[in-house]
């Protein structure tokens, strides 16, 4: 037998990085694609909307003093241009968009991989622990600067608009300010992930970090503690104020974390055996019987830590927004504000704190949606990592399993209404701001019906396509919150609109709750369950 | 009643590829079954399918008379299963898993479950994250042992088991069989099921192609022959019946098939030092059941 010359493949040393950048890739198309779109949505609308400097002048005058806008967006400033008002409306959200994303994706990518063994694979071709550390951070941050090339050809083009009329270079550098938080939690996200023995845990870490950031950020803007600023990143993005008196200098601090946290990772993985965390489990424990009696205790077992952390967040989120509820509502006293903020939740309601915690509102509808999207997400995990083969080699019906595991999730989402509900009064009542306790909790529950419909989608494709499960159900989030915003700037056909999953719901206490409506959208999701289930009782199980 | 499984017909396609056609098989009660194929030839594929894991194409399995697609619980209830990979939730101990895959089944021997815990020296305290590959495995198997369930399935059991623990794992499977419970093992470990096994069944591509006793097989299959000699062995590649001859040196072996007495006249009179004749091993059944082509010439390589 004669040997063969063996084939070279080309660079080995940078297998890793290219193999993680083609993995994320996609991701990063879609999500640009949005903001792009997003921006030029905002841009566009804002120059259309108020053509004149006048009305632009008044509408600042509005939206400048309002806290509850600012500790979501960021501090305004310049709005009555067009680029300040795309600044100031756009970055807050983008950011946020993107951090999450890349957390996600980072935390995915270093802890997920090791965690279901598929790292030591890569790591034993010609690489060791840093080298692949330092392969995998940079495909990934090579997937950011294709959304930074993207978003800046996004930008270059709207800027181009003669109403909207942002150069060139302005336009590349606001491009960066909304990218870089993404590079940045890129960074946090391998951090954690060296910290953490789980992927759940590594993401939650750095999902904390982010609310912690966040927080401080919004603190800041909302109060007389400008200090603050420079306690937080997401602040120095902030401080970036790319198309209004620029100050490119906050850029420094920015990349220096990104280089450090990034260094530290490495280091980290470097110094970490495989599998192992610097945080480490315990690998004799106390066995404990609790809820071990059926799977769907089981499963109360298994997911309560991630349950309660999305309660909490949804309380926090509630109890914040409800603090400014009296502040905000001083600055929506001015129709031509009122109207704008009219347009985006539809409806035609005069009153100013009622009118803001219709925004709250909004905002944690989209948030209990997530949840819900990601509930289905681990749903569909449980079956791809071949735990539920668990189960169904036994004496359990799949209608069983899944409905016990929907009715659950259904639980959490009445849970996570009255949370908000709760935690909204509670910042409400504290600052004296009029709003019923009544009108509050109806508006609790009023958010709901959208997250019973992400279900019903979810429970569509885990039966019919069930790899595509998360990217369905958060797609149908992701589309309808781009439509609500797109729709708030410029007038959408009605069928397009109506693809919106929560272009029906009247946002209460804004505007009274459309009662009819809901318990449509609420029986169309428990019956796309159904059919999901039925689908899903009939089909092989497809492990990954 | 007296057969434990009953498989009818069943198929199952992935597109236009037959994982599995129309197999048809039974295995009777209180028998243990062997099961085997070369890699992909289906076997995971209808154990999946008799637990309905997958949907079957056509076809039907039934498990002590119930219908394990139309009435899955029933059947499962009378079923234990050991998959030959396990993927337990990392973040519950080993007790703790044991706990919760008997409150599932809904009927644990717990001295027996004692028992093999002890048999498998198997630690229960760790989280299930840290356990080596066969200790993960020995989940699977004390989880399916201790539900003294009338029908086992198990598919490549002891992949990851260490010498010993696959002693224990023998003696786990007499102990059932002793209980008159039926066992269907899949199995790439050969000695294992020639130890075990009352009845084989062998798949390749999909299709059952052998079943029986392995009595029986052995008598349908070649029977080996080899003989010394002082020099050059005889030539016999000529004579009826016998195939796959090798020369080393002065020593041949061949297969003879059917009447073997000319073939012992041609060596008899070649006057041959040493003379021995035997029934074939599975694994020598297996080989030549297998379209076997790559490993014969491997092995004649080896000779040249
Ligand atoms: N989901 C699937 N989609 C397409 N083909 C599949 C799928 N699952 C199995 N197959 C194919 O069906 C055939 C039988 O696979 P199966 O897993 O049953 O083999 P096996 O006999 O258990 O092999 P092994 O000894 O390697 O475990 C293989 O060719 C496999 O590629
Ligand atoms: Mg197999």
């Amino acid at each position: 037998m004669s040997i063969n010359t063996p084939v070279y493949y080309k660079s080995p040393q940078t297998l890793i990085g290219r193999f993680i950048m083609k993995q994320s890739i996609r991701g990063g198309v879609f999500w640009a694609l949005i903001i792009g779109a997003y921006v030029a949505s905002k841009a566009i609308g804002f120059s259309k909307a108020y053509p004149t400097q006048i009305s632009r002048d008044k509408i600042a005058a509005n939206f400048g003093s309002n806290t509850g806008l600012s500790a979501l967006l960021g501090r305004p400033h310049g709005i009555s241009t067009v680029a300040g008002y795309a600044q100031w409306n756009t970055i807050g959200v983008v950011v946020i968009i993107l951090a999450i994303w890349a957390l996600l994706l980072s935390t995915k990518t270093f802890r997920g991989a090791e965690e279901s063994g598929r790292w030591e694979i890569l790591l034993a071709g010609q690489t060791t622990a840093r080298k692949a550390a330092v392969n995998a951070l940079v495909g990934l941050l090579a997937t950011m600067l294709i959304i930074y090339v993207i978003v800046a050809a996004c930008f270059v083009l709207i800027g181009k608009d003669q109403a909207v009329n942002i150069g060139v270079g302005p336009a590349l550098y606001f491009a960066l300010a909304s990218v870089i938080g993404g590079a940045l939690f890129i960074s946090v996200g391998a951090l954690t992930s060296q910290f953490m023995p789980t992927r759940s845990r590594a993401a939650g870490a750095a999902a904390t970090i982010f609310g912690i950031f966040f927080l401080v950020r919004a603190m800041a803007d909302v109060t007389t503690l400008n200090w603050l600023y420079y306690f937080t990143p997401l602040g120095w993005i902030e401080k970036l104020q790319p198309l209004y008196k620029p100050q490119p200098i906050w850029l420094l601090p920015l990349l220096a974390l990104i280089l450090f946290l990034s260094y530290l990772s490495v280091y980290l993985a470097g110094r970490r055996d495989m599998g192992d965390s610097i945080i480490a489990e315990k690998t004799s424990v106390k066995s404990s019987n609790k809820l071990l009696g059926s799977p769907l205790s089981a499963s109360i077992r298994l997911n309560r830590g991630n349950t309660l952390s999305w309660i909490a967040a949804v309380l926090l989120v509630s109890i914040f927004y409800g603090l400014l509820t009296k502040s905000a509502a001083q600055a929506f006293m001015q129709t031509s504000a009122v109207h704008g903020v009219n347009k985006l939740l539809q409806t035609n309601s005069s009153s100013a704190s009622i009118l803001y915690l219709g925004i709250v509102f909004f905002l944690l509808m989209v948030l209990i949606m997530s949840y819900s999207a990601s509930a289905l997400g681990r749903i569909r995990e449980e079956e791809a990592q071949g735990y539920l083969d668990n189960y169904l080699v036994r004496p359990v019906s799949r209608y069983k399993w899944l409905s016990g595991r929907i009715l659950m999730v259904f639980s959490i989402i009445i849970l996570m209404g009255l949370a908000s509900s709760i935690g909204t009064w509670a910042g409400v009542f504290s600052q004296h701001s009029g709003a019923s306790f009544h009108s509050i909790f109806i508006a609790g529950f009023n958010i709901l019906p959208p997250s019973f419909l992400t279900v019903g989608i979810g429970a569509i494709a885990l039966g019919f396509m069930p790899r595509l499960t998360s990217i369905l159900a958060y797609g149908a989030i992701g589309w309808s919150f781009l439509i609500q915003m797109v729709s708030s700037g410029i007038n959408l056909n009605h069928w397009i609109l109506d693809t919106s999953i929560v272009h029906h719901i009247e946002l209460a206490p804004a505007v009274s709750p459309n009662w009819r409506s809901n318990f449509i959208i609420l029986v169309l999701g428990v019956s796309l369950c159904v059919i999901g289930a039925i689908k899903f009782n009939r089909r092989d199980l497809a492990n990954e | 009643m007296d057969d434990a499984l009953i498989i009818k017909n069943l198929s199952k396609k992935y597109g236009k590829f037959f994982a599995l056609s129309s197999l048809d098989l039974t295995v009777k009660k209180g028998e243990v079954f062997g099961y085997l194929g070369p890699n992909g030839a289906g076997k995971t594929t209808t154990i999946r399918a008799i637990l309905g894991l997958i949907k079957p194409s056509s076809g039907s399995a039934l498990v002590f008379g119930v219908d394990s697609q139309k009435n899955k619980v029933e059947a499962h209830k009378k079923i234990a299963y050991i998959p030959g990979e396990a993927t337990f939730w990392p973040g519950l101990t080993g007790k703790e898993t044991l706990l919760l895959l008997g409150k599932i089944h809904g009927k644990v021997d717990l001295s027996y479950q004692a028992e093999l815990v002890k048999r498998f020296k198997f630690d229960t305290s760790k989280k299930v994250r840290t356990y080596s590959k066969g200790n993960r495995q020995k989940i699977n198997i004390i989880a399916a042992l201790m539900t003294r369930a009338d029908l086992l399935i198990m598919d490549e059991p002891t992949t990851g088991l260490d010498p010993i623990m696959e002693q224990a794992f023998r003696q786990s499977v007499l102990e059932a069989k002793a209980n008159k419970q039926t066992v269907f093992l899949s199995s790439h470990i050969l000695e294992e099921v020639e130890a075990l096994c009352d009845r084989v069944g062998i798949l390749r591509a999909g299709k059952l192609v052998e079943l029986g006793t392995l009595s029986e097989m052995r008598h349908l299959s070649a029977l080996t022959v080899q003989a010394t000699f002082e020099a050059a062995p005889p030539k016999v590649d000529h004579i009826k019946g016998v195939s796959d001859v090798k020369i080393i040196g002065h020593e041949l072996i061949c297969q003879v098939r059917g009447p073997i007495a000319p073939l012992l006249s041609v060596l008899v009179a070649a006057k041959p030092k040493s003379l021995l004749s035997r029934e074939p091993s599975l694994e020598e059944l297996f080989l030549s059941l297998y379209g076997d082509k790559e490993v014969r010439n491997l092995d004649s390589d080896n000779v040249d």
